[in-house]
């Protein structure tokens, strides 16, 4: 396994190269209507909590692309991971 | 500004009390002497192995021989305020006055009328010392090889003290509940009581963590559960007050213990500690836990739902995130920090950590010149760490440049063999060698404008791979380009295990999203103990001597954002806090040593700790004014911030407007 394939098997990639990714997507209009959702939906994006005009929800990460081009979307953030704290 | 450090003192596991000097012993004796009385020849007392407080029932035991009044401890009989008031008039050792006001007033009592006073003794032969106080109708139980506690005559006192064998008598007392340094520090407790009525009563308080030990005692009053939900974002699973009732919350244990901990600073009661000694600040808020993924839209949706059951509860609510990370522009931009942003709102707060990254050396910065003679460059150097990744030794490290969007900047990433990579703009590129692979992201913020590139080296462990790498940003003076107009540059290092800058870090802009978050309250830490009894056998009495009390932790992030929004805004008691243990916490993650003898509490530390505990603070605040809204919670943490010689008179990038005093938080008005 050379180490483009290891940093890929990790997990910790920067670049997402397909499998389901979370993101927080921010919104141009104030509160998304069913319309919009459905229309997010068909990128494959599934809103787990809306807040405001921010979605939050998981995508294939080979749709960001589409879902970052349309119109409705001000922004896509992938998920990162943080940690706890406490300092051992 | 030079600040006052105390000596260093032993190491850990050898400390022992220090007992005062002969010669103190007898002047301050000579000062308990109440004025009234005739000047009597005091009996010289056996040695001053007697910690203060037996000192003076050993005084009375020697007066009530020789038939002499002894005002002090007729008055100690009465209780601790008295003890207090007699001995301020009397001048009477301050050590007295402390344990004084740390015992209950039974314990008082009892200290000084009692004809059996019970003992902890420091021995060197612990055999020899029972077989002594047998003889003297005493009773001995050994609790370790050289401790015994002992039952003895009052009037033995002095006498087991001088035993050669005996190196140190120390009075066994039932403590006062609220006695931990944390609170004293904070104004939270003052003389042994809470300084305010508020108790959390009828406010929630969410903690987004690593779950919670549900059946801790803490987290019980009056055999009722205060844990109100408990959701396990991991398993999926929501657990209700009767499941959690029920113990179904075992199936979503806290392995790691930093979220039972978490709760507990802020809004456990003490249950199983020693008269509720380790209580948190907010003892009776209800509790509302989540077990985290620490995925940040997995935070969002838990704030989310934390506030959502505070609507249907109608309680006003407190939420404390013990966690950070550094994607993103530290700037409070990020949709996430804006998500956080939008929830708070009228009796809706949010508490971050500041973070531990003081000296880890993972941002680097500068303020490229505008206008000069030749393109403004800047250079810092990093430095890989190796570690395991999928089984195998490699270095692996992912760092972020910013700049705004007034700037034309090329930033490129440089290899230990010297060449060059960049991404293209608004887009990204993969370089793949066989020693190293570097992916580079080049991204303008949607919501700044600002850019963003990224770069994440994927390298063999080899320390000619691992070191050699560098951040280049150069003025792109080119045809259309407006070279610097701001200038500031900043780099980020994700995470401190990947490795660090060698040259050109910087202390400062430290502080981790969602800390950065706008509307959040941002906590540094500052210490507040350094000594407990761990349940570690081999070294039980843990003293460490580098931790400066009252001094900013070393490791508390300091501020200020990118943008310079004054962050964090408060510190707070935050290194070494005793809280709760999680039954199931795993010893890699809670060491022995740092867990208590004889309770089921645990010392840690960390900007975590200090989170809970404006946490806390703020829960009592919103028991007296649910509806205030985080803009004026976060004015009154800041306008009843203690200054003392530690902090700074204004604001400051590690201590922020300097340290929590509950006590003012919960006086002043808007």
């Amino acid at each position: 396994m050379n180490l483009k394939e290891r940093l890929i098997a990790s997990g910790e990639a920067l670049l997402h190269r397909g499998g389901t990714v979370q993101v927080l997507v921010d919104l141009n209009v104030r509160e998304p209507d069913a319309a919009c959702l459905q229309k997010l939906a068909a990128y494959g994006l599934e809103v787990s909590e809306v807040i405001g005009n921010k979605l939050v929800g998981t995508i294939p990460g080979e749709q960001i692309g589409r879902l970052e081009r349309d119109p409705q979307v001000a922004e896509v953030e992938v998920a990162t991971r943080l940690k706890p704290t406490a300092r051992l | 500004m030079a600040k006052p450090r105390k000596p260093p003192t032993k190491a850990r596991g050898t400390a022992r009390k220090r007992p005062p000097s002969a010669a103190a012993v007898a002047t301050a004796s000579a000062r308990a002497e109440p004025e009234e009385c005739p000047p009597a020849p005091l009996p010289p007392l056996a040695s001053s192995k007697l910690d203060p407080v037996l000192r003076l029932t050993a005084v009375r035991a020697a007066r009530e021989k020789s038939g002499l009044r002894d005002v002090a401890v007729a008055a100690a009989a009465s209780g601790p305020q008295e003890l207090r008031r007699v001995t301020a008039v009397r001048d009477v050792p301050l050590g007295v006055k402390f344990l004084a006001a740390s015992l209950s007033v039974p314990s008082v009592r009892a200290l000084a009328k009692a004809d059996l006073v019970q003992v902890l003794v420091d021995v060197r032969d612990a055999k020899a010392v029972a077989v002594q106080v047998a003889q003297w109708q005493g009773e001995t139980h050994q609790v370790t090889a050289t401790t015994l506690a002992v039952h003895t005559p009052r009037a033995r006192l002095q006498e087991i003290a001088a035993l050669e064998d005996v190196r140190y008598v120390e009075s066994s007392a039932r403590l006062r509940p609220h006695g931990d340094l944390a609170h004293l520090s904070s104004r939270l407790v003052r003389a042994g009581v809470r300084s305010v009525p508020q108790t959390g009563r009828g406010v929630l308080v969410g903690v987004i963590d690593t779950g919670i030990d549900a059946a801790h005692p803490s987290f019980t009053s009056g055999g009722t559960n205060r844990i109100v939900r408990y959701w396990d974002q991991e398993s999926g699973v929501e657990h209700t007050a009767a499941a959690i009732a029920a113990g179904q919350a075992a199936a979503s244990p806290d392995v790691i213990g930093h979220g039972t901990h978490v709760a507990g600073i802020a809004a456990g009661n003490g249950g199983g500690s020693p008269n509720q000694r380790y209580q948190g600040v907010a003892p009776e808020a209800d509790l509302a836990i989540v077990k985290t993924s620490f995925m940040t839209a997995d935070i969002a949706r838990a704030i989310r739902q934390v506030f959502d059951l505070a609507d249907q509860r109608a309680q006003p609510c407190v939420v404390n995130l013990s966690l950070g990370g550094h994607y993103g522009g530290h700037d409070g931009t990020t949709v996430a920090e804006r998500a956080v942003d939008q929830l708070c709102g009228r009796g809706r707060i949010v508490v971050v950590s500041a973070g531990n990254e003081a000296n880890d050396r993972i941002h680097a910065g500068t303020e490229l010149p505008r206008g000069a003679a030749q393109p403004a460059r800047w250079v810092a150097d990093l430095e890989l760490v190796s570690r395991a990744i999928q089984g195998d030794l490699m270095g692996l490290l992912t760092v972020q440049v910013w700049h705004q969007h007034e700037d034309d900047l090329l930033v490129r990433l440089r290899s230990p063999n010297g060449e060059l990579f960049s991404p293209p703009r608004d887009g990204s590129q993969e370089f793949d060698r066989s020693v190293f692979f570097v992916e580079a992201v080049h991204q303008v913020a949607p919501y700044s404008g600002d850019h963003s590139t990224t770069f994440q080296i994927a390298t063999v462990a080899q320390s000619q791979w691992l070191r050699g790498w560098s951040v280049i940003v150069e003025e792109d003076r080119g045809e259309g380009r407006h070279g610097v107009q701001v200038g500031a540059v900043h780099a980020w290092i994700l995470d401190r295990e990947q490795g660090h800058f060698s040259a050109g870090f910087t202390r400062s802009h430290l502080i981790g999203m969602p800390g950065t978050a706008y509307s959040a309250i941002t906590v540094g830490s500052y210490a507040s103990r350094r000594e407990w009894t761990s349940r570690d056998a081999t070294s039980p009495n843990v003293v460490l001597d580098q931790v400066h009390l009252e001094d900013i932790s070393y490791f508390s992030s300091p501020g200020p954002t990118r943008d310079g929004d004054t962050k964090p805004e408060i510190a707070a008691p935050g290194q070494w806090l005793i809280a709760p243990l999680s039954q199931r916490a795993e010893e890699a993650w809670v060491p022995l040593w740092t867990r208590l003898a004889g309770s089921e509490y645990a010392s840690m530390q960390g900007t975590s700790m200090a989170a809970p505990y404006v946490t806390g603070a703020l829960a009592l605040l919103l028991e007296k004014e649910p509806n205030i809204d985080w803009a004026e919670a976060k004015r009154r943490l800041i306008k009843s911030a203690r200054q003392d010689a530690f902090t700074w008179p204004c604001w400051n990038s590690r201590w922020g407007y300097g340290k929590i005093d509950v006590e003012k938080l919960l006086r002043i008005e808007p």
